[in-house]
Protein backbone atom coordinates (compact mmCIF):
# COMPACT_ATOMS: atom_id res chain seq x y z
CA UNK A 1 0.00 0.00 0.00
CA UNK A 2 1.20 3.54 -0.69
CA UNK A 3 1.27 6.56 1.02
CA UNK A 4 -1.43 7.92 -1.06
CA UNK A 5 -3.78 5.21 -1.05
CA UNK A 6 -3.02 5.05 2.78
CA UNK A 7 -4.17 8.58 3.22
CA UNK A 8 -6.92 8.20 0.86
CA UNK A 9 -8.28 5.41 3.14
CA UNK A 10 -8.32 7.08 6.23
CA UNK A 11 -9.99 10.32 4.94
CA UNK A 12 -12.46 8.21 4.27
CA UNK A 13 -12.60 6.40 7.46
CA UNK A 14 -12.72 9.46 9.25
CA UNK A 15 -15.67 11.28 7.07
CA UNK A 16 -17.16 7.43 7.84
CA UNK A 17 -17.04 8.49 11.72
CA UNK A 18 -18.07 12.43 10.89
CA UNK A 19 -21.33 11.35 9.13
CA UNK A 20 -22.39 8.61 11.76
CA UNK A 21 -22.05 10.90 14.44
CA UNK A 22 -24.04 14.15 12.29
CA UNK A 23 -26.74 11.56 11.97
CA UNK A 24 -26.66 10.23 15.25
CA UNK A 25 -26.96 13.89 16.87
CA UNK A 26 -28.83 15.06 14.15
CA UNK A 27 -26.29 17.79 13.77
CA UNK A 28 -26.87 17.44 9.61
CA UNK A 29 -30.09 19.65 10.70
CA UNK A 30 -28.16 23.04 11.29
CA UNK A 31 -24.86 22.11 9.28
CA UNK A 32 -26.70 20.93 5.92
CA UNK A 33 -23.62 22.03 3.52
CA UNK A 34 -21.42 20.82 5.49
CA UNK A 35 -22.73 17.15 5.89
CA UNK A 36 -23.14 17.26 1.99
CA UNK A 37 -19.51 17.94 1.50
CA UNK A 38 -18.70 14.84 3.54
CA UNK A 39 -21.02 12.91 1.09
CA UNK A 40 -19.61 14.28 -1.69
CA UNK A 41 -15.50 13.67 -0.11
CA UNK A 42 -16.70 9.93 0.74
CA UNK A 43 -18.23 9.69 -3.09
CA UNK A 44 -15.12 11.03 -4.89
CA UNK A 45 -12.42 9.41 -2.06
CA UNK A 46 -14.60 5.81 -3.55
CA UNK A 47 -14.70 7.40 -7.30
CA UNK A 48 -10.83 8.17 -6.62
CA UNK A 49 -9.62 4.59 -5.81
CA UNK A 50 -11.47 3.20 -8.92
CA UNK A 51 -9.63 5.70 -11.28
CA UNK A 52 -6.23 5.29 -9.43
CA UNK A 53 -4.56 3.15 -12.24
CA UNK A 54 -5.91 5.90 -15.13
CA UNK A 55 -3.38 7.53 -17.07
CA UNK A 56 -1.65 10.82 -15.01
CA UNK A 57 -3.54 13.00 -17.98
CA UNK A 58 -6.53 11.42 -17.60
CA UNK A 59 -6.19 11.26 -13.78
CA UNK A 60 -5.68 15.16 -13.51
CA UNK A 61 -8.94 15.55 -15.29
CA UNK A 62 -10.51 13.80 -13.01
CA UNK A 63 -8.98 15.52 -9.74
CA UNK A 64 -9.72 18.59 -11.74
CA UNK A 65 -13.44 17.63 -11.50
CA UNK A 66 -12.80 16.85 -7.87
CA UNK A 67 -11.28 20.14 -6.90
CA UNK A 68 -13.53 22.03 -8.27
CA UNK A 69 -16.45 20.47 -6.12
CA UNK A 70 -14.63 20.39 -2.99
CA UNK A 71 -13.88 24.32 -3.43
CA UNK A 72 -17.32 24.97 -4.61
CA UNK A 73 -18.63 23.63 -1.75
CA UNK A 74 -15.87 24.54 0.68
CA UNK A 75 -17.32 28.15 -0.02
CA UNK A 76 -20.80 27.11 0.39
CA UNK A 77 -19.84 26.01 3.69
CA UNK A 78 -18.20 29.15 4.65
CA UNK A 79 -22.00 31.47 3.33
CA UNK A 80 -23.19 28.89 5.81
CA UNK A 81 -21.31 29.79 8.65
CA UNK A 82 -21.94 33.13 7.88
CA UNK A 83 -25.85 32.16 8.32
CA UNK A 84 -25.40 30.56 11.28
CA UNK A 85 -24.02 32.89 12.80
CA UNK A 86 -26.51 35.62 11.79
CA UNK A 87 -29.31 33.01 13.21
CA UNK A 88 -26.98 32.26 16.65
CA UNK A 89 -26.98 36.41 17.16
CA UNK A 90 -31.07 37.30 16.66
CA UNK A 91 -32.12 40.72 16.12
CA UNK A 92 -29.27 41.77 13.63
CA UNK A 93 -29.55 42.45 10.10
CA UNK A 94 -26.79 40.40 7.53
CA UNK A 95 -25.37 43.37 5.96
CA UNK A 96 -24.41 41.66 2.80
CA UNK A 97 -22.13 44.52 1.35
CA UNK A 98 -19.87 44.71 3.88
CA UNK A 99 -19.09 41.21 4.11
CA UNK A 100 -18.72 41.34 -0.44
CA UNK A 101 -16.68 44.54 0.54
CA UNK A 102 -13.93 42.72 3.06
CA UNK A 103 -13.98 40.00 0.41
CA UNK A 104 -12.44 41.91 -2.18
CA UNK A 105 -10.44 43.51 0.40
CA UNK A 106 -9.33 39.71 1.78
CA UNK A 107 -8.65 38.64 -2.11
CA UNK A 108 -6.56 41.95 -3.02
CA UNK A 109 -4.36 40.99 0.64
CA UNK A 110 -3.97 37.21 -0.39
CA UNK A 111 -3.24 36.84 -3.95
CA UNK A 112 -0.70 39.92 -3.19
CA UNK A 113 0.80 37.21 -0.97
CA UNK A 114 0.44 34.42 -3.60
CA UNK A 115 2.92 35.64 -7.12
CA UNK A 116 1.36 33.87 -9.89
CA UNK A 117 4.15 32.28 -11.33
CA UNK A 118 3.19 29.25 -13.87
CA UNK A 119 6.31 27.15 -14.92
CA UNK A 120 7.18 27.41 -18.40
CA UNK A 121 7.38 23.59 -19.06
CA UNK A 122 4.45 22.60 -18.17
CA UNK A 123 1.68 20.99 -20.22
CA UNK A 124 -1.40 23.35 -20.75
CA UNK A 125 -3.46 20.86 -18.41
CA UNK A 126 -1.05 21.25 -15.92
CA UNK A 127 -0.85 25.09 -16.14
CA UNK A 128 -5.01 25.19 -16.00
CA UNK A 129 -4.39 22.58 -12.98
CA UNK A 130 -1.98 25.52 -11.20
CA UNK A 131 -3.88 27.86 -12.15
CA UNK A 132 -7.30 27.18 -11.00
CA UNK A 133 -5.42 25.85 -7.24
CA UNK A 134 -4.22 28.98 -6.70
CA UNK A 135 -7.26 30.91 -7.32
CA UNK A 136 -9.67 28.58 -5.12
CA UNK A 137 -6.24 28.72 -2.91
CA UNK A 138 -6.67 32.72 -2.98
CA UNK A 139 -10.86 32.83 -2.84
CA UNK A 140 -10.68 30.22 0.05
CA UNK A 141 -8.49 32.30 2.34
CA UNK A 142 -10.27 35.14 1.57
CA UNK A 143 -13.96 34.35 2.08
CA UNK A 144 -12.59 32.94 5.62
CA UNK A 145 -10.74 36.29 6.16
CA UNK A 146 -13.96 38.09 5.51
CA UNK A 147 -16.15 35.97 7.68
CA UNK A 148 -13.57 36.90 10.73
CA UNK A 149 -13.44 40.67 9.99
CA UNK A 150 -17.33 41.00 9.00
CA UNK A 151 -18.35 38.94 12.48
CA UNK A 152 -15.40 41.09 14.25
CA UNK A 153 -16.65 44.46 13.29
CA UNK A 154 -20.04 43.64 13.51
CA UNK A 155 -19.39 42.60 17.47
CA UNK A 156 -21.04 39.13 16.24
CA UNK A 157 -20.76 35.63 18.74
CA UNK A 158 -19.59 32.38 17.25
CA UNK A 159 -21.92 29.37 17.59
CA UNK A 160 -19.70 26.40 18.94
CA UNK A 161 -20.41 24.20 16.20
CA UNK A 162 -19.08 27.15 13.15
CA UNK A 163 -16.52 28.17 15.08
CA UNK A 164 -15.19 24.57 15.26
CA UNK A 165 -15.75 23.53 11.24
CA UNK A 166 -13.94 27.50 10.61
CA UNK A 167 -11.27 26.35 12.72
CA UNK A 168 -10.56 23.38 10.55
CA UNK A 169 -10.97 24.80 7.43
CA UNK A 170 -8.78 27.69 8.50
CA UNK A 171 -6.22 25.85 9.06
CA UNK A 172 -6.58 23.55 6.30
CA UNK A 173 -6.78 26.88 3.89
CA UNK A 174 -3.55 28.70 5.46
CA UNK A 175 -1.53 24.90 5.08
CA UNK A 176 -3.41 25.09 1.81
CA UNK A 177 -1.78 28.56 0.85
CA UNK A 178 1.63 28.08 1.69
CA UNK A 179 1.71 24.78 -0.56
CA UNK A 180 0.37 26.74 -3.19
CA UNK A 181 3.38 29.16 -2.85
CA UNK A 182 5.64 26.10 -2.13
CA UNK A 183 4.70 24.95 -5.70
CA UNK A 184 5.04 28.43 -7.30
CA UNK A 185 8.99 28.39 -6.19
CA UNK A 186 9.56 24.93 -5.88
CA UNK A 187 8.48 23.37 -9.47
CA UNK A 188 10.28 20.52 -9.66
CA UNK A 189 6.69 18.58 -10.90
CA UNK A 190 6.31 15.34 -9.81
CA UNK A 191 9.18 15.99 -7.19
CA UNK A 192 6.83 17.97 -5.26
CA UNK A 193 4.31 15.42 -4.65
CA UNK A 194 4.92 15.81 -0.76
CA UNK A 195 4.05 19.22 -0.75
CA UNK A 196 0.30 17.94 -1.89
CA UNK A 197 0.46 14.95 0.75
CA UNK A 198 1.34 17.71 3.61
CA UNK A 199 -1.88 19.65 2.34
CA UNK A 200 -4.07 16.34 2.27
CA UNK A 201 -2.19 15.61 5.74
CA UNK A 202 -3.88 19.03 7.19
CA UNK A 203 -6.95 18.22 5.34
CA UNK A 204 -7.04 14.41 7.65
CA UNK A 205 -5.87 16.91 10.53
CA UNK A 206 -8.87 19.07 10.51
CA UNK A 207 -11.14 15.78 9.79
CA UNK A 208 -9.43 14.14 13.19
CA UNK A 209 -10.31 17.30 14.93
CA UNK A 210 -13.78 17.63 13.99
CA UNK A 211 -14.69 13.84 14.44
CA UNK A 212 -13.19 14.58 18.48
CA UNK A 213 -14.81 17.78 18.96
CA UNK A 214 -18.48 16.66 17.79
CA UNK A 215 -17.83 12.75 19.11
CA UNK A 216 -18.22 14.85 22.57
CA UNK A 217 -21.87 15.65 23.94
CA UNK A 218 -21.98 19.07 24.41
CA UNK A 219 -24.91 20.97 26.52
CA UNK A 220 -27.15 22.74 24.30
CA UNK A 221 -28.93 25.26 26.52
CA UNK A 222 -27.21 28.32 26.50
CA UNK A 223 -29.41 30.32 28.89
CA UNK A 224 -29.18 29.73 32.71
CA UNK A 225 -31.42 30.17 35.76
CA UNK A 226 -29.36 33.61 36.63
CA UNK A 227 -29.27 35.17 33.59
CA UNK A 228 -33.17 34.76 33.06
CA UNK A 229 -33.75 36.27 36.44
CA UNK A 230 -31.50 39.06 35.80
CA UNK A 231 -33.02 39.88 32.09
CA UNK A 232 -36.96 39.96 31.92
CA UNK B 1 14.94 34.82 -2.17
CA UNK B 2 14.08 37.30 -0.19
CA UNK B 3 10.28 36.88 -1.95
CA UNK B 4 9.76 33.05 -0.58
CA UNK B 5 10.49 34.36 2.82
CA UNK B 6 8.06 37.23 2.98
CA UNK B 7 5.72 35.43 1.74
CA UNK B 8 6.55 32.42 4.41
CA UNK B 9 6.21 35.24 7.09
CA UNK B 10 3.16 37.08 5.77
CA UNK B 11 1.32 33.22 6.00
CA UNK B 12 2.71 32.96 9.29
CA UNK B 13 0.96 36.55 9.99
CA UNK B 14 -2.34 34.90 8.80
CA UNK B 15 -2.57 32.20 10.83
CA UNK B 16 -1.68 33.78 13.85
CA UNK B 17 -4.32 36.47 13.71
CA UNK B 18 -6.95 33.54 12.92
CA UNK B 19 -5.54 31.22 15.79
CA UNK B 20 -5.52 35.22 18.12
CA UNK B 21 -9.26 35.43 16.55
CA UNK B 22 -10.13 31.64 17.64
CA UNK B 23 -9.25 32.46 21.33
CA UNK B 24 -11.06 35.66 21.35
CA UNK B 25 -14.11 34.08 19.93
CA UNK B 26 -13.83 31.05 22.37
CA UNK B 27 -13.30 33.33 25.34
CA UNK B 28 -16.32 36.01 24.36
CA UNK B 29 -18.70 32.24 24.21
CA UNK B 30 -17.95 31.91 27.42
CA UNK B 31 -18.22 34.94 29.65
CA UNK B 32 -20.72 36.50 31.71
CA UNK B 33 -21.99 39.80 32.93
CA UNK B 34 -19.93 39.99 35.76
CA UNK B 35 -16.95 39.44 33.24
CA UNK B 36 -18.13 42.03 30.68
CA UNK B 37 -18.53 44.85 33.47
CA UNK B 38 -15.05 43.90 34.86
CA UNK B 39 -13.65 44.67 31.44
CA UNK B 40 -15.21 48.42 31.22
CA UNK B 41 -12.01 50.48 31.71
CA UNK B 42 -12.31 52.66 34.63
CA UNK B 43 -9.64 55.02 34.84
CA UNK B 44 -11.35 57.52 32.26
CA UNK B 45 -15.22 58.56 32.77
CA UNK B 46 -16.96 60.17 29.97
CA UNK B 47 -18.46 62.05 32.88
CA UNK B 48 -15.92 64.49 32.47
CA UNK B 49 -17.22 65.71 29.23
CA UNK B 50 -21.54 65.97 29.97
CA UNK B 51 -23.41 66.08 32.77
CA UNK B 52 -26.07 63.80 31.81
CA UNK B 53 -23.57 60.93 31.10
CA UNK B 54 -25.23 57.71 30.81
CA UNK B 55 -28.62 59.55 30.77
CA UNK B 56 -28.57 62.21 27.29
CA UNK B 57 -26.57 62.31 24.37
CA UNK B 58 -24.04 65.51 23.99
CA UNK B 59 -21.29 67.06 25.41
CA UNK B 60 -20.89 70.30 27.61
CA UNK B 61 -17.51 71.24 26.28
CA UNK B 62 -16.30 72.44 23.25
CA UNK B 63 -13.75 70.28 20.71
CA UNK B 64 -10.64 72.40 22.54
CA UNK B 65 -11.99 71.49 26.14
CA UNK B 66 -12.94 68.06 25.44
CA UNK B 67 -9.55 67.23 23.92
CA UNK B 68 -8.09 68.58 27.35
CA UNK B 69 -11.00 66.69 29.63
CA UNK B 70 -10.60 63.40 27.74
CA UNK B 71 -6.53 63.82 28.79
CA UNK B 72 -5.94 63.32 24.82
CA UNK B 73 -5.36 59.80 23.51
CA UNK B 74 -5.70 58.22 26.79
CA UNK B 75 -9.59 58.78 26.93
CA UNK B 76 -10.07 58.18 22.95
CA UNK B 77 -8.44 54.67 23.59
CA UNK B 78 -10.86 54.19 26.98
CA UNK B 79 -14.05 54.74 24.33
CA UNK B 80 -13.09 52.70 21.98
CA UNK B 81 -12.10 49.62 23.99
CA UNK B 82 -15.50 50.47 26.47
CA UNK B 83 -17.47 50.78 23.09
CA UNK B 84 -16.61 47.17 21.93
CA UNK B 85 -17.72 46.07 25.58
CA UNK B 86 -20.85 47.63 25.29
CA UNK B 87 -21.96 45.75 22.23
CA UNK B 88 -20.73 42.59 23.76
CA UNK B 89 -23.41 43.70 26.62
CA UNK B 90 -26.44 44.55 24.49
CA UNK B 91 -25.44 41.20 22.40
CA UNK B 92 -25.16 39.31 26.22
CA UNK B 93 -28.71 41.06 27.02
CA UNK B 94 -30.28 40.56 23.41
CA UNK B 95 -29.12 36.79 23.67
CA UNK B 96 -30.85 36.12 26.99
CA UNK B 97 -34.09 38.15 26.83
CA UNK B 98 -36.74 37.86 24.53
CA UNK B 99 -37.70 41.81 24.33
CA UNK B 100 -34.72 43.75 23.46
CA UNK B 101 -35.47 46.09 20.43
CA UNK B 102 -34.53 45.15 17.06
CA UNK B 103 -33.46 48.57 15.76
CA UNK B 104 -31.78 49.82 19.28
CA UNK B 105 -29.72 46.56 19.14
CA UNK B 106 -28.94 47.68 15.53
CA UNK B 107 -27.90 51.31 16.63
CA UNK B 108 -25.51 50.28 18.98
CA UNK B 109 -23.90 48.49 16.40
CA UNK B 110 -23.64 50.66 14.29
CA UNK B 111 -22.58 53.13 17.37
CA UNK B 112 -19.74 50.92 17.99
CA UNK B 113 -18.32 51.06 14.72
CA UNK B 114 -18.34 54.12 14.37
CA UNK B 115 -16.55 55.56 17.54
CA UNK B 116 -13.94 52.93 16.76
CA UNK B 117 -13.07 54.39 13.47
CA UNK B 118 -13.47 57.71 14.51
CA UNK B 119 -11.24 56.91 17.15
CA UNK B 120 -8.44 55.30 14.92
CA UNK B 121 -8.88 58.32 12.92
CA UNK B 122 -8.48 60.34 15.37
CA UNK B 123 -5.40 58.61 16.73
CA UNK B 124 -3.79 58.15 13.23
CA UNK B 125 -4.01 62.31 12.72
CA UNK B 126 -2.55 62.35 15.97
CA UNK B 127 0.39 60.36 15.50
CA UNK B 128 1.25 62.60 12.82
CA UNK B 129 0.45 65.90 13.50
CA UNK B 130 -0.29 65.76 17.54
CA UNK B 131 -2.88 67.51 18.42
CA UNK B 132 -4.36 69.20 15.36
CA UNK B 133 -7.75 70.69 14.33
CA UNK B 134 -8.73 68.08 12.53
CA UNK B 135 -7.99 65.21 15.54
CA UNK B 136 -9.63 67.59 18.12
CA UNK B 137 -12.44 67.67 15.77
CA UNK B 138 -12.69 63.47 15.31
CA UNK B 139 -12.16 63.41 19.29
CA UNK B 140 -14.98 65.57 19.82
CA UNK B 141 -16.92 63.24 17.17
CA UNK B 142 -16.40 60.36 18.75
CA UNK B 143 -16.87 61.31 22.56
CA UNK B 144 -20.43 62.40 21.53
CA UNK B 145 -21.18 59.58 19.58
CA UNK B 146 -19.86 57.52 23.02
CA UNK B 147 -22.15 59.51 25.11
CA UNK B 148 -25.01 58.41 22.90
CA UNK B 149 -24.48 54.83 22.89
CA UNK B 150 -23.96 54.75 26.78
CA UNK B 151 -27.53 56.61 27.08
CA UNK B 152 -28.99 53.87 24.31
CA UNK B 153 -27.32 51.58 26.28
CA UNK B 154 -28.47 52.50 29.45
CA UNK B 155 -31.94 52.54 27.95
CA UNK B 156 -31.61 49.27 26.71
CA UNK B 157 -30.31 47.92 30.02
CA UNK B 158 -33.75 49.90 32.03
CA UNK B 159 -35.85 48.49 29.80
CA UNK B 160 -34.71 44.47 30.24
CA UNK B 161 -32.38 44.73 33.26
CA UNK B 162 -32.90 47.08 35.55
CA UNK B 163 -31.51 45.50 38.46
CA UNK B 164 -28.33 45.75 36.82
CA UNK B 165 -28.59 49.40 35.66
CA UNK B 166 -26.88 50.61 39.09
CA UNK B 167 -23.47 48.21 38.47
CA UNK B 168 -23.45 49.61 35.23
CA UNK B 169 -23.39 53.17 36.03
CA UNK B 170 -20.91 52.94 38.83
CA UNK B 171 -17.99 50.59 36.21
CA UNK B 172 -18.80 53.53 33.70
Amino acid sequence: MTLDSAILLIGMGLVVALLAIFVSSRIYRTLPVFFSFQIWCLCTGAAGMAVWRLPPHLYLRFFLVNMTGDDLFLLAILIELGRGILRHNRKTQARSFLAILLFVLAAVLISSLANWIVPAHATPLEKFYLILSQAFTIVRVAALLALVWWSSLRGLRWPNHELQIATGLGFYAVVALAAVIAHTHLSNGAKDHWIDQIQVLSYLGALSYWVLYFAKSEPKSEISVHKREIFC
Amino acid sequence: MILPVLQIAAIACVALYLVRWRGAARRRNAQTWDSLLARLRPDWSARELSDHFLWKEGLNATPEDAWKRMEGPKGLWVMYQNARVMLEMADYAARNSETVDRVLLETLRSDAMQIRVCVLMALAQYGFSKASEGVRVNAFRAAQMYTGMAARMTQLLQENAAVIVPDFVAAM
